[in-house]
């Protein structure tokens, strides 16, 4: 459980992460 | 509303702006940079940290620290709790927290929820509660802050390609602002007779025993159910008390002024250790609004116009007193059913009056829809009174609060990027309605700032709709429900409002210490927090880059009343219309149904 706790803090962080980035290439795009 | 409820909110407003108007100005300077002794305590620092001071950063290097600083906060909040009968100060031997709760937990705290499952005087060690928690109140706390400093420079800078240091501004938001304050507001405290020691609990007789019924709980430690579900309780009866002791004050201080709200205690701010007296109810109610107030002075100064700071100021400022009134309205109502049994809910010189459950008679109606309403504008989530057993429409008020978006005043700092989020809406549906390109503050508001900032206003209402529908059809989160019907809907629609804005208070009847709400509750918390700082920094990094035109007749105007209003009708239709169908099916039934 411990495991699975840890995997989805790291899932979390990497869908913000990869939000982020989505968000920073949306205005290269737009540029 | 009472004349004392009156006279009340206007003493606590005028207090604020007396507060908070020099603090707001003190934050422009710290935040600038301009405070050279604290420079010189602050490099030692960085240079241990391998942090290059004058670096600045870009919005995606500055989000991507935020998000790091705050995922490394969950794993060690988390490791706290799993490991806390290992570790020392844990004198009443508090077992490790199940890995559900801890992960909940940590997410709560990392996120400035503080959303609660657990009950604290029977779950956390003072290891837990100071090095875990307590700190994670100043780290959210900051984090907040740095975020709207981050947006308030994008509006102030043209032609920049950064928005600021994260480090830096994290470090400077801690140690210069949050802790000196807190330490100040905890001796406030402790002088009120709150407490602050790593005692182990006392034990006091009573003066008669007391007879009870308990609900047992199973050896998995949930409470155990019959046949038809209901729970299982047993008879019990004592002449003895426990009394949680502990490091408190230093908590609560930290807890109020970073609108955090996580209680030591369970009862959080009803307890009279968390909260002993009239005068530090008031202190704890001022220092709830004090940043989030003086940030709306800290935005006119940076930005070079302190009336753009006096408008956001003044709409959070009306939004506000028509919560207290609204709020205090109905509880001063009473409850009908309760006056059908022939109850004598008159105000008097004898007791306050109204719908006095789940409230404490030294605090009253005013002192509590007070609370709660400053709670809930804010993101803090602590308690004085309990909001569940308030009026369907008193206790809407804080849902309300919330369901907007916290922006009337709002957690720190996350209040006034939420307001000038919708600030830049606001110029947008101007510019729509007049066919002028809407500018804010010399900024050209464009497709990629409407995109962001639609992304910002729109994760929160998806998180708690699609959070909500999915409990009342699972068996798991009905199970949870205390009150059937509508109440119990309004259970369930407050506890993911709370989640994803981050406020943490609860309407407490529902159970939502089980896998399935401290899972789902989790989920709405990171994304409520992050899921609106990422769009809020690329908003603020877009801004940044941009030139700053010049004013000309054809400008329209972002401060003075019209503005105000603008703004009000802004946040009231975009932040409450997706929930109104929600709305009537819980609040507004049941006060149909409790008044018919």
């Amino acid at each position: 459980m411990d495991f699975i706790c840890l995997l989805l803090v790291i899932v979390f962080w990497l869908l913000l992460a990869g939000m982020a980035v989505g968000c920073d290439r949306l205005k290269e795009i737009k540029s | 509303m009472s004349t004392q409820a009156w006279q009340l909110l206007v003493i606590y407003t005028v207090v604020l702006l007396a507060l908070s108007y020099p603090l707001g100005r003190y934050i422009a300077v710290l935040m600038d940079g301009r405070l050279q002794w604290a420079a010189r305590v602050e490099s030692p620092l960085y240079r241990l940290c391998g942090v290059k001071a004058d670096a600045e950063m870009g919005w995606l290097s500055y989000a991507l620290a935020i998000l790091l600083f705050n995922g490394l906060g969950v794993l060690a909040v988390y490791a706290l709790q799993r490991l806390q009968l290992w570790l020392p100060l844990n004198p009443q031997g508090m077992a490790n927290v199940s890995s559900d709760s801890s992960f909940n937990t940590a997410v709560s705290f990392a996120t400035n929820t503080n959303w609660q499952g657990y009950v604290g005087e029977s779950t956390m060690g003072y290891l837990t509660q100071m090095l875990g928690l307590t700190v994670q109140n100043f780290f959210s706390a900051a984090t907040g802050i740095v975020v709207v400093i981050a947006l308030i420079r994008g509006l102030a800078r043209h032609s920049a390609s950064s928005i600021g240091n994260a480090w830096v501004d994290l470090t400077r938001i801690t140690l210069w602002l949050l802790l000196p304050l807190s330490l100040l507001i905890a001796l406030i405290e402790v002088q009120q007779g709150g407490i602050q020691n790593f005692d182990a609990y006392q034990e006091a007789k009573t003066l008669e025993v007391v007879k009870y019924q308990e609900a047992k709980n199973g050896p998995d430690g949930q409470p155990m159910k019959n046949e038809k579900g209901e729970p299982v309780m047993e008879d019990k009866s004592t002449d003895k008390q426990i009394l949680a002791m502990g490091p408190t004050s230093s908590q609560v201080a930290i807890k109020m002024l970073g609108t955090n709200g996580g209680g030591f205690f369970n009862a959080n701010a009803a307890h009279p250790y968390e909260n002993p007296t009239p005068l530090s109810n008031f202190v704890q109610m001022v220092s709830i609004f004090l940043i989030g107030s003086a940030l709306c002075f800290t935005f006119g100064r940076m930005v070079g116009d302190a009336r753009q700071g006096w408008t956001v100021w003044a709409a959070m400022a009306l939004l506000f007193a028509v919560g207290v009134f609204a709020a205090t309205h109905y509880e001063e109502q009473g409850n009908p059913q309760i006056a059908a049994l022939g109850v004598d809910q008159a105000a008097s010189a004898d007791q306050p009056g109204g719908n006095m459950e789940g409230k404490e008679a030294r605090f009253g109606i005013a002192q509590s829809a007070l609370f709660a309403t400053i709670t809930t504008d804010a993101s803090c989530g602590a308690v004085n009174s309990m909001h569940d057993s308030y009026t369907p429409l008193g206790g809407a008020v804080p849902l309300v609060n919330m369901q907007l978006g916290e922006v009337i005043f709002g957690g720190v700092g996350t209040g006034l990027y939420g307001m000038l989020v919708f600030a830049i809406l606001a110029v947008f549906i101007a510019g729509l309605m007049i066919g002028r390109t809407p500018e804010y503050l010399g900024k050209k508001i464009e497709s990629h700032e409407m995109k962001m900032a639609s992304i910002a206003i729109l994760v929160t209402p998806l998180l708690v709709l699609l959070g909500t529908a999915i409990a009342v059809m699972a068996d798991a989160g009905r199970a949870g429900v205390a009150n059937p019907g509508a109440h119990g809907f309004s259970e369930i629609l407050y506890a993911f409002t709370s989640a994803a804005n981050n406020n943490g208070s609860a309407f407490a009847g529902i159970s939502a210490n089980t896998p399935f709400y401290n899972g789902l509750l989790a989920v709405a918390m990171w994304f409520g927090r992050f899921g609106v700082i990422v769009p809020v920094l690329a908003i603020a990094g877009s801004l940044a880059a941009k030139k700053r035109l010049a004013v000309t007749s054809g400008t329209m105007p972002t401060h003075g009343p019209l503005f105000i209003v603008l703004l009000i009708g802004t946040v009231l239709l975009v932040g409450l219309l997706n929930y109104v169908p929600a709305l009537a099916l819980g609040p507004a039934i049941e006060h149909l149904m409790l008044w018919k």
